[in-house]
């Protein structure tokens, strides 16, 4: 009798039933969707991008809300409360096409997520302020500015992506702010946060 | 979105750069693609499919459907493997000597399938993976190496009586 080994039209069931040595990652998904999305792969609907702006306007909202009524809006306050004293860093939050706005009909789940983190972080005593920043505005400067057609939020656009919101924390170092930083939802949702350190004033 | 055929699903990825029906392809064709990438002795198989796909995507508009869309992609992540290894591997479609067979593996290779198909030469486990693992048929095997259906068939032969030597030592070729 031939053996399905003998006959290339048939497949062994040993072979067949071969698995893989290793399993394929969840997160590949979304690494292959964000380098695709770099490259301006995807039309992410404008209503989305509205939405999702509401979504954190009203996040930040809740913020300042939170600031205000607990007496936090000053690092003096955050001082008093207790905090251990560092460093002021700004935590500048850039979005560009692998930032992944919430499903339609899904806002409120990024709202969640953004306001548990400013209420835990608040809660520790390392975030003083944030606010989001709204399209348009103006710049002023140098005339050379103007005739190249720039605006303001062309300069506050970098490769990172355009400007759309900023928080400020307290952290002793950089990579303490950089730990804070890692653990903000923007993060996972595919932005980006740049850190600059604070002046005394 | 499950029911929606790759053909639908590809022309709103081309004409709508729709995300949802890129995800819903991704999910469709990328565990076979890791399976072969993995069977294949790539070492880094998560690379080889997240390259597939960008390299997919920018040839997407100009696929013309003379295969299954599951077997264009599978052709180009064997292309991505196979420059992957090229230093390092023979190349896939070069006949190899008759006697490979009788190349000694050492004894605890022999008592294992899946390490033995990893020590064939990379035609070879092409041929294995593609055919015996994942089932795909010679006309498609075909497609996506460029050689006939014959071809297939006697390289699928060759790899088979070169497992089957190192498998069992006292087995011969009838």
């Amino acid at each position: 009798m031939t053996s399905p080994f003998d006959d290339p039209d048939q497949r062994p069931k040993s072979l067949a039933r071969m698995e893989p040595p290793i399993a394929m990652p969840e997160s590949l998904e979304d690494r292959v969707i964000r380098a695709l999305a770099a490259r301006g792969a995807f039309d992410r609907p404008r209503v989305a991008r509205r939405r999702r702006a509401l979504a954190v306007a009203a996040v930040m909202a809740a913020c300042l809300t939170s600031f205000a009524l607990g007496g936090l809006t000053s690092g003096r306050s955050v001082t008093s409360a207790g905090a251990a004293p560092g460093s002021k860093w700004m935590l500048l939050l850039y979005e560009d096409a692998a930032f992944v706005p919430p499903p339609v009909g899904q806002e409120a789940t990024y709202v969640e997520e953004y306001r548990a983190w400013a209420a835990t972080t608040r809660g520790q005593g390392l975030l003083l302020d944030g606010a989001e920043l709204m399209e348009g505005g103006r710049l002023v400067g140098l005339d050379r500015t103007a005739a190249a057609g720039e605006t303001a939020d062309d300069v506050s656009s970098s490769r990172a992506g355009r400007l759309t919101g900023y928080f400020v924390i307290r952290a002793a170092t950089l990579d303490e702010a950089s730990a804070i930083a890692a653990t903000c939802p923007h993060m996972r949702h595919g932005g980006r946060i740049a850190i600059k350190p604070m002046g005394a004033g | 979105m499950i029911d929606v055929p790759d053909r639908e699903l590809v022309h709103q990825v081309v004409a709508d750069r729709s995300e949802p029906a890129f995800r819903e392809l991704y999910r469709r064709h990328s565990p076979i693609l890791f399976r072969m990438a993995a069977h294949l002795g790539t070492e880094a198989a998560d690379n080889a499919v997240h390259d597939t796909w960008l390299r997919a995507h920018d040839r997407l508009a100009g696929f013309e459907w003379r295969s299954s869309l599951r077997t264009w992609l599978t052709g180009i992540l064997i292309n991505i493997v196979r420059e992957a290894r090229r230093a390092a591997e023979r190349e896939a479609l070069v006949p190899l000597p008759d006697d490979l067979a009788a190349t000694a593996v050492p004894i605890d290779d022999r008592l294992d399938l899946a390490h033995a198909v990893a020590q064939l030469p990379f035609g070879y486990r092409t041929a294995i993976v593609m055919h015996d693992v994942e089932g795909f048929s010679h006309e498609d095997i075909a497609l996506t190496l460029g050689v006939t259906v014959g071809t297939s068939k006697s390289q699928l032969s060759r790899a088979r009586r070169t497992l089957r030597r190192w498998l069992d030592p006292d087995w011969s070729a009838p």
